[in-house]
């Protein structure tokens, strides 16, 4: 099975480092990003991820504002994101709650929660959005 | 009437009697006459004939005897007893004894000889000699100068006639027939002309009686008919012109009656000696008494007052001399011994001499009122201070004295100077009291009371239950944000006022809580920076210490690991705290705003419980659905609930121990649903239960070790249920286990559930 590419965008280094080292041992394909420009960038690139896990709160670039970018790119409008964030109201945005192909996980959380999660949307399986 | 009749009866007897004793007597002597002279003409005409001892030479005088019916037998007898000759009607034998013939030979004339019977008739026999002239010898004449020329008379035998009485019999018997006949009939007559006379005489007397019985009950439209111009008419005039007189100066009983019936308070009249003469139908009603039961009975018999009082019998003469009670807080005894609380009041009657005629009192039920001010009691003690003005209030139909006018201004400028805002609705929806805070609140001018539409306009939803007129049922707490240019926030609260399931009532109390609302805004505020700024390097640490544990920074030794462990359920605990500080701000501060849909709460109840399977399992506790296959369901915010549901299983399962259960359930009762979730576990202490759903209580519950309570999981429960118009409970026995529930209405959409 292919190995799954994920990217993975936070403002917190540390916390981006630790996120992306424990995702890589769990046998993902990890790609960091710092803010959310860097972010779109590189999902512009020919080999776009598997998966976007999102920070929201982020200087200049907000997740909900990159996400909104995605959506509008044929090539990333169904790609599966989940936003990684602290408790928060952006979570309450319509895009958000509308989109089928994501869903929301709040930090601090469970690695292995997260990979649960992360395998069941891969196949295909959404958690339904209470 | 009767013996009036008897003697009628008995005097037409006596005069039929008489009648016909006299018509007998003179028939009879008709009779005799005209049989002595029947007798005695045949005896003449038979001379020749017996003499010639010829019968033939009979014939023609016997068959004029004949010609009358009258005559049965006719015999000519020679003076030796032998029948010479003899026509008879009946067969019967005429011969005579040697005895009865010495009579008729003997004698001069025709006679009666008697009455017989001959063949069975009754007859009257009339006998004559037949005598014929014979001259004495010619020798003997001059021998006998002086008896010369007289004739000597010699019998050669006698007529024997028979005449049937018959005919006296029947004429008696027509006689006295007849005369019953006219007796009877004179009778009749007599008595019909009797009666119609008399009651020519009595009717207009009876029409009088009567007629004085109805004005004598009350009923003063009678009129007689006056038919003569006697005394008897006389009088029905008189008796006209009394009744009109009392028509005219008397109030119509029914009119009375009707003032009194109609009225909603009891009214009970008593004599000079404090006895019930009458009550109206209210006062029946309230003291469950039919007035005819109270007739007569002394006042204390519904009224225990204590002595002293000014309707004891020491003050009875005063207050009869001019006294009057006024709203007395008093209490009446029904019938079956209940106390009624009733504002009463008193006045003497007099009549139009100025005499005193008892008293009339008056009382006003005041149960309905107590239950309402209970209520009000109940909901805040600051409330007590309306009591007078609703007092006052319901009193607005009686007259005021000065006393209660001054009262009632006193307590609304009470209620005005109150800090809450304050609507009072009749059931009707009509605003019954509105003070000055409510006013300012809700931006309405002072001295203007708004209608039902303007506040339905102004408040929307809370105004519904007053709209649809019978309440919400329960007590209604709801927020609103009014104004655009200075928005302020006020918490409203309604409380349905009801009385023994009688809907009487509805009050709204406001409290400006936009202060209150801004102070939790900030509060919200600075949590949710704060939490924010904790969770991420809480986020970073539960990171490391995550990473370290499954060995992506290398191997790790036990004790390392030992420790990592305790790091871990710390930042755990730590994360935990901060959600829940978070709710609880979010909801001080309104962020928490329902999304009701269309949930179907057993399948609700499915899911939560699947959540949290393998927490169970890991544990060793028996996790189970007792929830029917039928769909409950019901408006909420299925994120709420399930919030709350997911708390209630996770902490059942967190104080139960291994081999113990849970069991999660949802059912309809009544009006509402009910989710319980039950477990075996260590229970909580009753003093505990009370205080389990208070903000930041640390439970009872004994934990497992290195862990401990958060305190805020239930208080949050607790909001969310009560947002939705629900209750939350919980019921437990120490060592034996708890059962926590909370209560969703259903009443919204009882019309729309479905089935499956």
């Amino acid at each position: 099975m292919k190995v799954k590419k994920l990217l993975i965008v936070d403002d917190e280094a540390d916390f981006l480092e630790t996120a992306a080292q424990r995702l890589s041992f769990e046998g993902f394909d990890v790609v960091e990003a710092l803010d959310g420009d860097t972010a779109l960038a590189i999902l512009a690139k020919s080999d776009p991820p598997d998966m976007v896990l999102l920070d929201i709160m982020m200087p200049r670039l907000n997740g909900i504002e990159v996400f909104k970018k995605m959506r509008s790119d044929p090539r990333t409008s169904k790609t599966p994101v989940i936003f990684l964030t602290v408790w928060d109201d952006l979570v309450e945005d319509t895009s958000i709650r509308s989109d089928p192909y994501c869903t929301t996980l709040f930090k601090p959380f469970e690695f292995d929660a997260l990979v649960k999660l992360m395998q069941e949307i891969f196949e295909g399986r959404w958690p339904s959005k209470g | 009437m009767i013996t009036v009749a008897f003697i009628v009866l008995v005097l037409t007897g006596l005069f039929v009697l008489y009648f016909a004793f006299h018509n007998r007597n003179s028939l009879e002597a008709y009779q005799r006459n005209s049989g002595i002279s029947l007798a005695q003409s045949i005896a003449h005409s038979s001379v020749l004939g017996m003499i010639a001892r010829e019968p033939a030479m009979l014939q023609q005088s016997f068959s004029i005897a004949m010609n009358d019916p009258r005559v049965v037998f006719v015999a000519a007898y020679e003076n030796d007893g032998s029948i010479l000759k003899q026509n008879s009607r009946v067969d019967a034998d005429l011969s005579l004894s040697t005895a009865r013939l010495a009579t008729p030979l003997r004698a001069t004339a025709a006679y009666f000889g008697g009455t017989a019977e001959l063949g069975g008739s009754d007859i009257d026999e009339f006998l004559a000699p037949i005598r014929y002239e014979q001259e004495k010898e010619l020798s003997e004449s001059i021998l006998e100068e002086g008896v010369r020329g007289e004739s000597h008379l010699q019998t050669v035998g006698f007529i024997r006639i028979g005449v049937s009485r018959a005919q006296i019999k029947s004429a008696v018997r027509s006689t006295v027939m007849v005369s019953f006949a006219i007796g009877a009939l004179v009778m009749v007559m007599g008595m019909l002309l009797s009666f119609y006379m008399s009651r020519l005489i009595t009717r207009p007397l009876k029409d009088l009686e009567s007629g004085t019985k109805r004005i004598s009950q009350g009923d003063l439209d009678v009129s007689l008919e006056i038919s003569s111009d006697d005394e008897v008419g006389e009088v029905a005039k008189a008796f006209n012109a009394m009744a009109g007189a009392l028509r005219e100066t008397t109030v119509s009983r029914d009119f009375v009656d009707n003032i009194l019936g109609s009225m909603n308070e009891a009214m009970i009249v008593l004599d000079n000696d404090r006895k019930i003469t009458s009550m109206n139908r209210a006062a029946e009603e309230l003291l469950d008494y039919r007035a005819s039961e109270l007739s007569a009975m002394p006042i204390d018999s519904v009224f225990p007052h204590a002595e002293g009082h000014p309707m004891d019998r020491r003050s009875w003469p005063s207050l009869l001399a001019g006294g009057a009670l006024s709203n007395l807080h008093e209490e009446l005894r029904a019938k079956d011994g209940r106390c009624i609380p009733v504002s009463l009041s008193a006045a003497p009657i007099y009549d139009r001499a100025g005499k005193s005629r008892g008293l009339v009192c008056i009382a006003r039920d005041m149960r309905e009122m107590n239950a309402l001010l209970d209520q009000l009691r109940d909901h805040a003690e600051e409330l007590e201070r309306y009591q007078s003005v609703l007092f006052s209030m319901l009193d607005d139909n009686e007259k005021a004295s000065a006393d209660t006018e001054s009262e009632r201004e006193k307590t609304l400028k009470a209620v005005d100077a109150m800090s809450e805002g304050l609507i009072m609705f009749a059931p009707n929806g009509e605003v019954m009291l509105i003070n000055n805070a409510a006013k300012e609140m809700l931006g309405i001018a002072p001295g203007v009371t708004p209608e039902l539409q303007e506040l339905r306009n102004l408040l929307g939803g809370v105004m519904d239950p007053i709209a649809h007129g019978e309440g919400g049922g329960a007590r209604l707490t709801q927020d609103i944000a009014l104004g655009k240019e200075s928005p302020r926030t006020l918490r409203f609260e309604g409380i349905n006022v009801e009385h023994e399931g009688k809907f009487i009532g509805y009050m709204l109390v406001m409290r400006d809580i936009t202060r209150q609302r801004q102070l939790d805004e900030a509060k919200y505020e600075l949590i949710a920076n704060v939490s924010h700024e904790l969770r991420t390097p809480l986020a970073i640490i539960s990171n490391v210490i995550s990473n370290a544990l499954v060995g992506v920074t290398g191997p790790l030794t036990d004790k390392l690991k030992d420790g990592l462990n305790m790091c871990s359920n710390s930042t755990k605990r730590l994360s935990h705290i901060i959600d829940n500080l978070l709710d609880v701000a979010a909801v001080d501060a309104g962020k928490v705003s329902l999304r009701r849909e269309r949930v179907d709460l057993a399948q609700l109840v499915k899911e939560k419980v699947a959540i949290h399977e393998e927490e169970a399992r890991g544990k060793g506790v028996i996790l189970e659905v007792s929830t029917g296959a039928e769909r409950i369901v019901t408006d909420c915010d299925a994120k709420a609930i399930g919030d709350v549901l997911a708390n209630l299983i996770a902490n059942a399962i967190h104080f139960t121990n291994a081999g113990g259960m849970v069991s999660v359930a949802a059912a309809r009762h009544g009006s509402h649903v009910e989710v319980s979730v039950t477990d075996t576990g260590v229970g909580i202490p009753p003093a505990e239960q009370a205080s389990i759903f208070e903000r930041f209580h640390q439970y009872g519950r004994t934990y497992g070790p290195g862990e401990k309570g958060v305190g805020l999981g239930l208080s949050i429960s607790r909001q969310l249920v009560e947002q939705h118009g629900g209750s939350i409970g919980v019921t437990s026995i120490v060592g034996r286990g708890s059962r926590f529930y909370f209560l969703l209405p259903l009443k919204d959409n009882a019309d729309k559930q479905e089935v499956t």
